[in-house]
Parts: structure tokens; sequence; C-alpha cells
């Protein structure tokens, strides 16, 4: 067998390979290859100007591909630190929610990106389709539900309000809609307790008078901090979604139909089991 | 689940698609043959008809001009396409993003800096060389045209638009295109039918031979890079991005 005939079996092999592919990346990759191993296939022929032109012109179009797909070809996904359900571990992310969101951007075949935000900001990024999905705890407040598309709960919560017996000072707060309406009125976009960790430190000094929170960040709190504080139990029943952007409607419905099918599986039991049980 | 039935679709119609390509490759490979008479004439006369080395260039730049001139025009018609289609999206200049995005990996500056004007110079290489040895206006502007794309990924696509004089650019692109057209209905003038070398000859494989091969050649590399310039800036005006 000479070298053409074996780049000539190679080159339906590569194609199959690169025409299967679910994500964009290695799609393009294999494009690359074929890409020059049919300039090979025309260097043996005897036709080196036509070899030229396919590496050229193969490798200018990889490279708008790759341009292509790093705008198009990414879940971002965007929101608070939020323990047990979305937060840093070492270089890594894990959490709750960052599985449910890693196995739905591996079903759709993106890459997953995240940027952590303060819990106020996620609002403003997925209306200027900055990001595609908020996550970290969501609970929406009325701005909110009208602006955004909310997903289907997948876990229920609870709100916890804590005012503070002594101390006169500042409104804080990360969760629940009446909080953050109010936080948004007082302190603008320069709170100072924009991140839960920052929330936590306040706490701790005993800075902050008043300040709501949801479950999973008030089993968080430290509870020696929260010794001087009154804690009252909203009996509202609420729930932890994700919220889209309003651009993204097929991404909505897509992860609706994920978070059905995760339940129904009872796959959404055992990853809760794992961080919260 | 909906994507998953599409998908298996799409990989369906993708095998069948690659096994059509086999098909059709090794068949017509295994049908060449050497078919007496046919381009006989051209190998043995090109150099002394056209006085250039490389026969390829000989005939798509001499023989069959002609047809050279609609491979232009489709592409010339790719790049009105794409100017067309994307003036109907309005403006979207990054905004929020440009900050956090655009500014790459030090490596990946570097290296772009570092292999950038290499790459422009083997493009004008291949298009001032292209009657001597494998090269030409297509595959030189297009590696032109890689440059800036290289640029572009290195230090974000903005900044390598904001350099560009649209109306200049524009200018120039149709320039390019008219001169390319009119060259060859100059032809008459000389004495020559149309689509015909009126340049001399010159001595086969000196830098400045076979006629206008080395003009169209430049022309036709410069109309490939300003093209694909053009349709580069139009992606980051109207898409925010390349």
């Amino acid at each position: 067998m000479t070298t053409l005939q074996g780049l000539l079996l190679l080159l339906p092999i590569i194609a199959i390979f690169a025409l299967t592919r679910r994500r964009p990346l290695g799609a393009i990759l294999g494009m690359g290859v074929f890409s020059l191993l049919l300039a090979g296939v025309y260097l043996l022929s005897h036709a080196p100007d036509v070899a030229l032109v396919e590496v050229a012109v193969g490798a200018a179009f990889l490279a708008f591909y790759i341009l292509a797909v790093r705008k198009k070809g990414k879940l971002m996904v965007i929101g608070d630190e939020t323990p047990y359900l979305f937060y840093r571990k070492g270089e890594d992310v894990a959490g709750l929610e960052y599985e449910i969101l890693r196995g739905f951007a591996d079903k759709l075949g993106l890459d997953l990106e995240i940027l952590f935000v303060p819990r106020q900001q996620v609002h403003k990024w997925l209306i200027s389709e900055d990001a595609d999905i908020g996550a970290g705890g969501v609970i929406p407040t009325t701005s909110e539900k009208s602006n955004l598309l909310i997903s289907d709960g997948y876990l229920k919560t609870r709100l916890f309000h804590i005012s503070s017996r002594s101390v006169d000072g500042r409104v804080a707060g990360i969760s629940g809609s009446h909080a953050l309406e109010e936080i948004e009125n007082k302190n603008g976009m320069a709170d100072p307790y924009a991140y839960f960790s920052d929330l936590c430190a306040g706490i701790d000094h005993g800075e902050i008078a008043n300040c709501s929170v949801d479950l999973v960040r008030f089993i968080a709190l430290d509870h020696q901090a929260l010794t001087n504080y009154d804690i009252k139990r909203d009996s509202e029943d609420l729930c932890y979604v994700f919220t889209v952007s309003p651009g993204e409607k097929e991404i909505y419905e897509e992860l609706n139909t994920y978070i059905k099918r995760l339940r129904s599986s009872g796959e959404l039991d055992t990853i809760i089991a794992r961080y919260l049980g | 689940m909906i994507v998953r039935k599409r998908l298996t679709v799409q990989n369906t119609i993708a095998v069948i698609v690659a096994l059509i390509f086999l098909v059709v490759v090794l068949f017509s490979f295994s049908f060449i043959g050497r078919r007496p008479g046919a381009g006989e004439q051209f190998i043995r006369q090109g150099v002394e008809d056209t006085g250039a080395v490389n026969i390829v260039a000989a005939i798509y730049l001499n023989y069959r001009l002609f047809d050279t001139i609609f491979e232009i025009l489709v592409f010339a018609l790719a790049v009105i396409g794409v100017r067309f289609h994307l003036h109907a999206i309005k403006d979207k200049r990054p905004r929020l993003k440009e900050a956090l995005f655009i500014s790459e990996s030090h490596i990946v500056r570097v290296a772009g800096d570092l292999l950038a004007p290499v790459v422009a110079l083997i493009g004008l290489f291949l298009i001032v060389t292209g009657h001597l040895a494998p090269g030409g206006g297509f595959s030189g502007g297009a590696l032109l045209g890689t440059v800036i794309l290289l640029l572009a990924v290195a230090r974000g696509g903005e900044r390598v638009g904001r350099r560009l004089n649209e109306d200049v650019v524009d200018r120039l692109e149709q320039i390019f295109l008219v001169s390319i057209i009119a060259l060859s209905a100059l032809s008459p003038l000389f004495g020559r039918p149309f689509f015909a070398n009126f340049f001399p000859l010159g001595e086969p494989g000196r830098l400045l031979s076979g006629g206008w091969i080395l003009l169209y050649n430049l022309l036709i590399g410069g109309k490939v890079f300003i093209g694909i310039w053009v349709m580069m800036y139009c992606f980051i005006r109207h898409r925010g991005d390349v």
C-alpha cells in the first residue's frame, strides 16, 4: 500500500470522526486534521499549488471556527459562592448546583464556564445576555421573576431573618426578595456585604444589624457568632431555582426537561443526599 | 429526548455523507490515468508560450484566465454577502465583556507577535514567486489573511479592527477587483484577443518574467487579503467578537 492510498483511506475515517463529534471543539480538530491529510494527498498527487491553498485556507477557516466556538460553545454560569450548592474547592468548583449544571452542559455539548459575582449583580449580567444561567442558591426576587426566565425548583428551602439584639448597624442579606430590594435601596451596588463570605465575616464581627439568608447559607453560618442575634424562621415555602437569560429560551426549556428527568430517575435525590444528607 | 433523536439522525446523515465521499474519492483516484494528448501541449509549450516556470500558474493566469476571473468573482460575492447580511444586524461593540475576556493569556499574545511577521513574509513570498514555484495570489492572500486573524486572536479583534479605516479599505477592495477585470479587457488595445497576455515574457526563471502573471498574482493576493480583512471586521462590528 502506498502512502497515497493510506492517506486516502484515512480521510473518510477522519471525516466520520469529525462529523460525529458532539463537542464543537472536537469536530474542529477533526476538520483540521482532515484538511492537513487532504493537503498531503494533493502533494502526493503532484499538485503542490493546490496543497498550499488547502493548508492556508484550512488553517484560516480553522481559526474562524475556533473563534466562533469560543463565543457560542460556552454555557456561561454566573452566581455567588454558596455553601453546599456552588462553591470553590481548590482550583475547581463543586456543589449540588454545579453537578446539575455540569451534567446539563455535557448533555448540550457545551463547555461550562463559571464566573463568581455578588448575588445582586446576577440580574444585570443575565439581562445584558453576557451570561446564560444564574446559579448559587437563587430564590428569585419579584423583579427577577418578571424580567428573567425562572427554571423549575430543584430543592425546597426556607428564609431565616436574623436581627441583632445589640448592634444598630447595617442591613445585609443575600436571599429573599424583600431583603434584596431593601438593600438595593439603602446601600446601592456598593454593598460591602455583596459576597456571602463578606456577610459571614460581618456577622462574626457583629457589624450587621439585620439580614435574611436562605437555608443552606443559614446552616453554613457560624452559630457561635449567632448567639447575639434573634432568629426568625419564615413560614413561606420557597424553592431554589436557576435563572436563565431572557434571550435563551431554548436553554430554559432544555434545563427544565433536564431537571424533570433528574427528578424522575431519582438521580436528583442521590446528588442532594451526597451534599446535604 | 428530542435532542438525542436529532443527534442520532444527524449522525446517520453524517456517516452516509462520509461514505459517499469515500466512494467518490477512491473511484475518482483509481480512474486517473494519463490521457494521451490532453495537457501534453501545455506541458511541452507552457514555458515557451507564457514565460512562467510554474505550469499551474501559466494555466490559471494565462491559458485559462477566463475561468480564474469567475473564481475571483465568487470570492468577491462571498465578501459582499457577508457584509450585506451582517449590516442587517445592529452594531454590537463589545461592552462589559471587553475588559474581562479579550485579554488573552501571555503565551498566546507573545506567540502571536512573534509569528505574525514571519507568516506575513511567507505570504508575500508566495505571492511574488507564484510564477516560479508553487504559491500564487490565492494561497499567499489567504496566508496574509491568517496573519490578521492571528493578531485578532492574540490582541483582541476590536483593537485590530480599530486600525482599519473602513472607507479606504472598501475603496481599495473595489479598486483591486476592477483592475483585475479591466487588465484583461485591455488586451485588444495591444493587438491581442481578450484575456491574452500583452506583457513582455522575459527570460523564464527570472523574477521579472512570465508576462502579467506576477501582476495578476499581486492583484489577486491583495484582493483576497483585503476580502478576509473586511469579513473579519464585519464580524467584529456586528457580533461583538470574531
